[in-house]
């Protein structure tokens, strides 16, 4: 165990906690301690990642985590599944349990010491794969380990009364399900809570620290009944409801037939019969027989499966009569002694018995199927569910078109042949129930041995749960590896073989995308979310800019290129990994990833990041690039005329002419391209409109002038995009040819001057970074996007744009904060009383010849002024892109709801960002305060940026941005503007009293040297 | 940049000034103080939406007039600083752009906002619409002339704006001049005789369920004189036929002591009906079948029922109405009669001897009419075996109605006559002498809560930003006069969803004056986009695996209408347009060939789907037992759609203007003129 605490520092540790200064700390995923930790454990092993526990045989669960899982509506690997619900109930994904919680009610049971096998160390970190397989298969050992979330102290001590630290002071965490369902405090603490929500319904009522930890341990329980549902111990709820909806059904039907029954059986003798009324008798019977079964709260399955499996067969019956009796009803022509206001009321009587048929039919099978299901199971097979297929489905029920790890182990062989395995060979011998008193292994093993050999993929997985639980033993490892590895490939065969039964089910109205997208995937199609999890690109890209910030830092204290270059790269290296990881996130997800708060704030880290880079760079490249644009000039134009010394040095005109030719003919392949993408490719799901439209929408002169923009807009993209394409493209030519001619070391210097640019956007990329990885107020996981948002080419444009503005923001920010550092820290000149020699050589000083002493102030530290460009610069960026950005957005919004502007609170915080800082550069073209001002403003300015970022969502929390809503982070931001506010006033203390007063000038020779430090003050 | 100086003191006096206007307009100092103060209303308001919703912050801050000059000052000073600059340099290209772009888009927002449309329209599946409804609502006034021979009527239309909160709220709330923003509030109509003020107006309210009325009463035993204790008799009104809209709407209240004797209690809707309270009393014999007493135009009339033959008109005096004799139902001691107006439609009228809580008046005629009958006669015994509720038909009868002052009247029916008729002001007590048992019984009232509407109560509930505010229905205190003839009275606004359907009792109100009549609705503005739009389907795609919608369109057709015969409802007669899908993020573009107004159509919501036999009972009510256009099989489910209606006349604008800004300042990067050239002071110039 590399990283675990030395026992002093624990207890340290421990009492700084109880003092009570940490609570905040202790809420946050990771302490800031183990954060450092972790930072040294980067820099020393290369590897963040814990280590298994201290067991001989670590076992390879890489084929359990690899299967695929249909999940809150999208396939996923089961490492996720797992890490998503271990996450909900441990509140983390990773945790480490120890049985130091557990009561004494738990110590006493006889089988405890089977549960202190689990943690032969005292304590085990569990990866979330892991802990997932252990509740499934040792169920009854999880009763008693804590491990349900409980921390806040007031829930532990008061509501469950039990102990805040263990008898080693360790801090305890977690609560046992045995805890919580014997808890009477718990019980009415649950209680109070349903009394304060039911009493403000709708709204966010005001819940106490303690209230929310009642809520999320509630949860927390919720979820692992749910996740490890026992069907043949644990309440059946969703069966219930399945059941309820059932009955409705038939009683829908049952209603209209008696209340018509005599007109319906005049018009339809045939089918409207007597025989008719006793197949409705039969169902109500039959329903009533499974409603029998299941009073008690608790349900016998292989019973109940049974007795649904007559009722499927009445109700199929009765619908198709039902159905019939209807068509034939609308068929039939209104009788002579019908009013025809009578005739439309029988005929929709007929309709709702067949109708109720209908759904009673599909209600059975959702029955039968939730037998063995709960709300958040682990699907990880399709299933022959025609109600989740269903185009019409009903938006209300949970119908799911996958089905659960406890059908596929535990049904008997009827429900398994209706939805998994038409084929299935019938074998002799009743269905299998557990005895009293047999643990999950005993029962699985059962099952594999007795029940039918068919089920292959049961036998595999209760060998892999007996090699699991045979701790210590020297094959373990292996053993469990092979039953898995035979466990996945059984499935892969499962789920590939149900594929053409569902394109067969026969449907009214199948769903052909969500059959499509909801079949077995291909092998390796979970890889890359897998290894998205293990890699966690996110974190290596803040630990190398925060490396890359410490050695630019380095840089920035005395010159040495060496730690200049090595942060450079290292700044570099931690991009690639954020571009990289938006690059799996892009391909797990299938849609850009700017639409959830993680993503965003990520992805401004990384355009603050690159913003510096090539605001820094820029001497080295930027003249090879503007070399390249020029070549891609169109001959002829005026643009193309103008050629100075240093074009001619690098060729002659004529070449230039040549080569600008030259360039029209890929340009123009180009322009064909882009103009195909964007009036030709159809973009969206809808009905087929390409980004511009070729042709107006309509004769008015409003829809006239639209068009005419759209035009305008095209050609714009036709003239610039290919440009750009082919001006990149060149610069592999002209770069290097710029560098030669203009001296590398030359250009190294002037990069090296910026290097300001570079160091703050590290640290911008790194605090930015840090705040996003850390942060719990905003999930870091792969989520399904809500649908509206998908495919929608405005959408991806305007959110790109406007959060690359943030990122402008944040290095306006964090290029203050340094200006700040240095009007605080650094060293302020004498004025310079000019020389006559620059006076005679056209220099005109700005207090003239024959100033008075007193009109000489003193100058702000050298450095100031290069940052005070470089602000401006930034801010420059921020301005255009929050301008575009903005534009964009009430583009996306005109085109999808048909409003440019309506005042929501993001476009309006988008606006006051906007007004702010093009204020600022206005304010700055007044003169006053200068320099000084431009770098307040950036400091300020960010605030209004935060407020549109984070504060609509989740601090105003109003508005039409709302799926981006959520809570908390209030404390941190109130921090972040008192920290800025605090900074500018100290620069604004010294700068004013150092440059307030008169000042003696100094003769101009005696000047600093260019590139000499400040030293403090 | 050097500051630009016009004004010289060699110049006039006014000229100067104005040039100095001009400089301070054209000022670098006045755009950063209105982008700063801009940038801080603009904060203030989305915490104020926070705080009180959208539709306040609107009403308050976007919508007020003085953010419109302020908007409107910004744009004066983009304007005068790019004509202060004038002759322009070739470097300030980039420059004029963007501000003149500024300017485009501030244009075209105001264009928008002044003449743009944007509503909702309703359809269901199979339905047929060219109304769009808008947020705001107005007052419909229908002024029916009692001589229009063809029943023409004239209709006035009064914007109301109500503002986003009960009107008693706007005292007291903090951080707002919420008194700024507009709304209609006194007299908002006076035209010909027809004046309409609004007194006050509830946005949320809510109807508590509470006894209305507590009498007491105390009876002497029989053959004494001694009062008994009294005996509380609590009247809480029921309504009946709320369920069907546009029906007959009554409620009131009945209770019965010990001793028989019955209290009713309705609440009367007008003046004339208090009015008819009082005067509509019996004389003279009864006869078999009773008496009715009409009361039009401040007059009284009597018809004795024997009399009466089904189908026979009868006038009302000199007042040019008639009344018909439809027929009579002994089994519930209730007749049906209508009423004629000289003009226009009749009216039916439903009234009960025993209980004429219920009765049904011809409220849009001003005719209140009421039935005696004896209870000794033959009719009245047998109904009085038939009712428990009527037992004892002998033991007096007290009506107690509450008038539109919100004061209680009494009258006490001791069949075969009236024995009482006066005011009955809460707690004062009044004796009734019981002639057939020659007692003296008492009561008084001893608590009493108005009702706003007949059978309900309207009481304000406080502001609430989470309420849903399209879903509520405000009410409207108004005081309506017609020739001098005024009712005060609160309206229930109609909603959008609810446009297809006749407005109810509580959301129509008739006013009569000197040879007309005046009936009033609050109800949504709404627009007539000039086509008919027939929904063919609504679809609705399903995320996988979870309950929500990840698509939805609408299939529509545009059609031409007519009516049909039978049902005198619009039906889709000839095809314009067929198949045109108007999905989420994909709207279509139609022109109203009336106007010439180019609408765009969005996919906004739905509501379904409804199921035959579904509870809420819609699909029965819409589509039940019928199959629609091109279909032989019913639809197993029905949808109704919401589609956004928008016309937009300044949008042209705001894509011209946002692209001169990006196009500005393009212009400005690529001439590498920035926004200013830069800016050095003179003591950081020199060591550069």
């Amino acid at each position: 165990m590399p990283f675990s605490y030395p026992a002093s520092r624990t207890r340290t540790r421990d009492k700084v906690l109880a003092g009570g200064t940490l609570s905040a700390a202790r809420r946050s995923r990771i302490g800031w301690p183990t954060v450092l930790l972790l930072l040294a454990a980067v820099c020393m092993a290369g590897s963040p990642r814990l280590a298994h526990g201290g067991e001989d045989h670590p076992l390879d669960f890489t084929a359990w985590q690899h299967l695929p899982v249909f999940y809150n509506g999208r396939m996923m690997p089961l490492n996720t599944f797992a890490r998503l619900t271990v996450e909900s109930v441990c509140d983390r994904a990773n945790p480490r349990l120890s049985l130091d919680g557990v009561s004494d009610a738990g110590r006493q049971i006889p089988a405890f010491a089977e549960t202190e096998k689990m943690f032969p160390d005292e304590a085990k970190a569990f990866t979330a794969s892991e802990m997932l397989f252990s509740w499934m298969v040792e169920p009854e050992r999880w009763e008693y380990v804590p491990f349900l979330i409980a921390e806040h102290e007031e829930l532990r001590k008061d509501v469950f009364n039990l102990p805040v630290r263990s008898l080693k002071g360790k801090h305890l965490k977690y609560v046992s399900p045995y805890d919580v369902e014997n808890s009477k405090g718990f019980d009415r603490a649950l209680r109070s809570l349903a009394e304060k929500r039911r009493g403000l319904p709708g709204k966010n009522a005001n819940l106490t620290s303690a209230e929310r930890a009642v809520e999320q341990l509630y949860q927390a329980y919720m979820t692992y009944r749910s996740v490890s549902y026992d069907p043949f111990r644990d309440e059946p709820r969703k069966f219930m409801e399945a059941l309820t909806a059932a009955a409705d059904a038939w009683n829908a039907s049952a209603q209209a037939w008696v209340n018509s029954r005599e007109a319906l059986e005049a018009v339809a003798p045939d089918i409207y019969g007597d025989d008719f009324d006793g197949q409705i008798e039969g169902v109500r019977g039959s329903i009533a027989a499974v409603g029998e079964v299941s009073k008690s709260g608790s349900v016998d399955p292989r019973e109940a499966e049974r007795l649904l499996a007559e009722t499927a067969r009445q109700a199929g019956s009765l619908a198709a009569q039902a159905d019939q009796g209807m068509k034939e009803v609308f068929a039939g022509k209104c009788p002579p002694a019908v009013s025809e206001a009578q005739w439309k009321h029988l005929r929709n009587q007929s309709h709702i018995i067949s109708n109720g048929a209908a759904e009673l039919v599909v209600a059975v099978q959702q029955a039968q199927l939730t037998l063995y299901d709960s709300q958040k199971a682990l699907r990880l097979l399709p299933g022959l569910n025609p109600a989740a297929l269903e185009k019409n489905r009903d938006s209300e029920d949970d119908a799911q078109p996958w089905v659960s790890l406890e059908t596929v182990l535990f049904s008997g062989d009827d429900v398994y042949r209706t939805f998994i395995r038409p084929d299935l060979l019938r074998v002799d011998g009743a269905p299998i129930s557990p005895a009293e008193g047999m643990t999950r292994l005993e029962f699985l093993q059962q099952l594999a041995s007795e029940g039918n050999p068919a089920r292959k993929e049961r036998v595999a997985f209760a060998e892999a749960a007996a090699a699991y639980l045979d701790r210590g033993a020297g094959d373990r490892a292996e053993r469990f590896y092979s039953a898995m590895e035979r466990f996945a490939a059984e499935l892969r065969a499962l789920g590939e073989s149900i594929e053409p039964a569902r394109t067969d089910l026969a449907l009214r109205h199948p769903d052909e995308k969500l059959i499509e997208v909801t079949a077995y995937p291909p092998p390796g199609s979970t890889d890359a979310e897998v290894h998205y999890y293990r890699l966690d690109p996110f974190l290596w890209s803040w630990v190398l800019s925060f490396l890359a910030l410490c050695c630019l830092a380095a840089a920035l204290g005395a010159i040495r290129s060496p730690m200049y270059w090595t942060g450079m790269a290292l700044l570099i290296a931690g991009q690639v990994f954020s571009v990289y990881g938006f690059v799996l996130r892009t391909y797990i997800t299938g849609w850009a990833p700017v639409t959830n708060m993680f993503e965003t704030v990520v992805f401004v880290a990384l355009v603050t990041a690159i913003l510096g880079l090539w605001f820094a760079l820029s001497p080295l490249f930027g003249p090879g690039l503007h070399r390249a644009w020029r070549m891609t000039a169109m001959p002829g134009t005026p643009e193309s005329g103008t050629l100075d010394d240093e074009d001619l040095a690098m060729m002659n005109a004529g070449t230039w002419t040549g080569i600008r030719a030259a360039m029209m003919i890929p340009r123009a392949g180009l322009v064909y391209y882009v103009f195909h993408l964007l009036t030709q490719v159809e973009y969206g799901v809808g009905t087929g409109y390409a980004i511009i439209r070729l042709l107006p929408r309509g004769a008015s002169m409003n829809d006239q002038v639209v068009w005419l923009v759209g035009l305008s807009m095209l050609a714009m993209a036709l003239w610039l995009v290919p440009r750009l394409v082919l001006t990149a493209a060149l610069g592999v030519v002209t770069l290097p040819w710029s560098i030669y001619q203009s001296g590398l070391g030359n250009l190294l210097q002037k990069a090296m001057d910026r290097k300001a640019f570079a160091a703050v956007g590290a640290g911008t990329a790194f605090g930015v970074g840090l705040i996003a990885y850390y942060a719990p107020i905003w999930d870091a996981n792969i989520n399904p996007l809500m649908p509206v948002l998908r495919d929608n080419f405005w959408l991806t444009m305007h959110v790109l744009t406007i959060t690359a503005s943030y990122g402008a923001g944040f290095l306006a920010w964090g290029l203050g904060i340094a200006a700040m550092a240095y009007y605080v820290l650094g060293q302020y000149r004498d004025p310079l009383a000019p020389s006559p020699a620059h006076v005679a050589q056209g220099h005109r000083p700005a207090h003239g010849y024959q100033a008075p002493p007193e009109s000489f102030h003193r100058r702000v530290p050298e450095q100031c002024v290069s940052l005070s460009g470089f602000i401006y610069k930034a801010i420059q960026v921020a301005v255009v892109l929050l301008a575009a950005g903005t534009i964009l957005g009430g583009l996306w919004a005109d085109v999808s709801w048909g409003r440019f502007w309506g005042w929501d609170s993001k476009e309006v915080w988008a606006l006051i960002s906007l007004l702010i800082y093009v204020g600022i550069l206005h304010f700055r073209f007044t003169g006053v305060l200068r320099d000084f001002a431009l770098a307040a403003g950036a400091v300020f300015g960010i605030t209004s940026i935060v407020m549109a970022w984070w504060g609509v969502n989740f601090f105003l929390g109003s508005g039409l941005h709302s799926y981006g809503n959520g809570a908390g982070g209030g404390w941190f931001v109130l921090g972040f503007t008192a920290f800025n506010a605090a900074a500018v006033f100290a620069g604004a203390i010294r700068y004013l009293s150092e440059t307030g007063g008169a000042a003696t000038p100094v003769p101009a020779e005696s000047r600093l040297p260019d590139g000499a430090m400040p030293k403090p003050q | 940049m050097a500051r630009l100086q016009l004004s010289s003191p060699d110049q006039p006096l006014p000229i100067r000034l104005l040039l100095a206007l001009y400089e301070v307009l054209a000022s670098v100092y006045l755009a950063v103080s209105l982008l700063l103060l801009l940038a801080f209303v603009l904060a203030w308001a989305t915490f104020v939406e926070s705080w009180y919703g959208t539709e306040a912050v609107h009403f308050a801050i976007y919508d007020a007039w003085w953010f419109s000059a302020l908007l409107g000052l910004l744009g004066i000073n983009v304007l005068c600083a790019a004509l202060i600059r004038f002759p322009w340099r070739r470097y300030q290209t980039g420059f004029l752009i963007t501000h003149a772009g500024i300017l485009v888009l501030l244009v075209g927002c105001i264009y928008s906002a002044v003449a743009g449309i944007d509503a909702q329209m309703p359809i269901f599946e199979g339905g047929i619409n060219h109304l769009a409804f808008e947020d705001t609502r107005h007052f419909e006034l229908k002024i029916y002339p009692d001589q229009s021979a063809d029943g023409s009527y004239q209709v006035i239309d009064v914007p109301f704006a109500s503002g986003p909160f009960n009107w008693a709220d706007y005292e007291h709330r903090p951080f707002f001049p919420w008194r700024l923003g507009h709304r209609d509030q006194g007299l908002i109509c006076n035209q010909n005789g027809v004046q309409l003020k609004v007194l006050d107006c509830y946005r949320d309210w809510t109807d508590p369920a509470v006894k209305p009325l507590t009498i007491r009463a105390a009876v002497p035993e029989k053959g004494s004189d001694e009062l008994g204790a009294f005996e509380a008799v609590e009247l809480e009104v029921r309504t009946m036929g709320v369920g069907q809209r546009g029906g007959p709407r009554v409620s009131g209240a009945r209770e019965r002591l010990s001793s028989g004797v019955r209290f009713v209690f309705w609440v009367a809707q007008s003046r004339a009906e208090s009015e008819a309270f009082r005067l509509t009393t019996p004389d003279g014999p009864l006869g078999e079948l009773g008496q009715i007493v009409l009361y039009a135009r401040g007059q009284v009339f009597r018809f004795a029922v024997d009399e009466l033959k089904p189908g026979g008109r009868l006038p009302l005096g000199e007042t040019g109405y008639e009344v018909e004799f439809v027929n009579s139902s002994p089994a519930f001691l209730g007749l049906e009669l209508r009423i004629h107006p000289p003009h226009g439609e009749s009216q039916r009228m439903i009234l009960f001897a025993e209980v004429p809580e219920f009765n049904v008046q011809a409220t849009d005629h001003g005719v209140y009419g009421s039935y005696w009958i004896d209870a000794g006669s033959a009719a009245a015994r047998h109904m009085a075996e038939a009712a428990e509720s009527l037992h004892n038909p002998s033991e007096p009868r007290i009506d107690v109605i509450q008038t539109g002052e919100e004061t209680l009247l009494y009258r006490v029916w001791q069949s075969p006559q009236m024995a009482e008729v006066g005011d009955l002001p809460v707690g004062q007590h009044v004796k009734v002498s019981l002639e057939r048992s020659q007692r003296t019984m008492e009561f008084y009232v001893e608590t009493f809560e108005p009702h706003q509407q007949p059978g309900i109560r309207i009481v304000p509930q406080p502001f609430d930003k989470d309420a849903s505010p399209s879903m509520k229905a405000p009410q409207a205190l108004i005081e309506l006069t017609v020739d001098g003839n005024t009712e005060t009275f609160w309206l229930e606004s109609q909603h959008s969803g609810q446009m297809d359907s006749p407005p109810s009792e509580t959301q129509r109100r008739v006013v009569i004056g000197n040879d007309r009549r005046v009936e009033v609705t609050l109800v949504p503005d709404s627009v007539d986009v000039g086509f008919h739009v027939y929904l063919d389907k609504f679809q609705r795609k399903l995320d996988p695996g979870t309950s929500m919608a990840s698509h939805y369109s609408s299939l529509v057709d545009f059609v031409t209408v007519k009516m049909d015969p039978e049902t005198k409802e619009e039906v889709r007669d000839e095809t314009i347009e067929e198949g045109v899908l108007i999905t989420l993020n994909e709207p279509i573009t139609r022109t109203d060939p009336g106007t010439g107004r180019s609408f765009r159509m969005y996919q906004e919501a739905f509501r379904g789907p409804f199921k035959p036999g579904g509870e809420d009972g819609v699909y029965d009510a819409k589509l039940g037992g019928r199959v629609l256009h091109r279909e032989t099989m019913p639809r197993d489910e029905l949808f109704l759609s919401w589609l956004t209606v928008n016309y937009d006349p300044g949008r042209g604008l705001k894509y011209f203007g946002s692209m001169m800004i990006v196009a500005g300042i393009a212009t400005m990067f690529y001439m590498r003129a920035y926004f200013f050239r830069r800016h050095s002071s003179g003591h950081t110039r020199t060591t550069q």
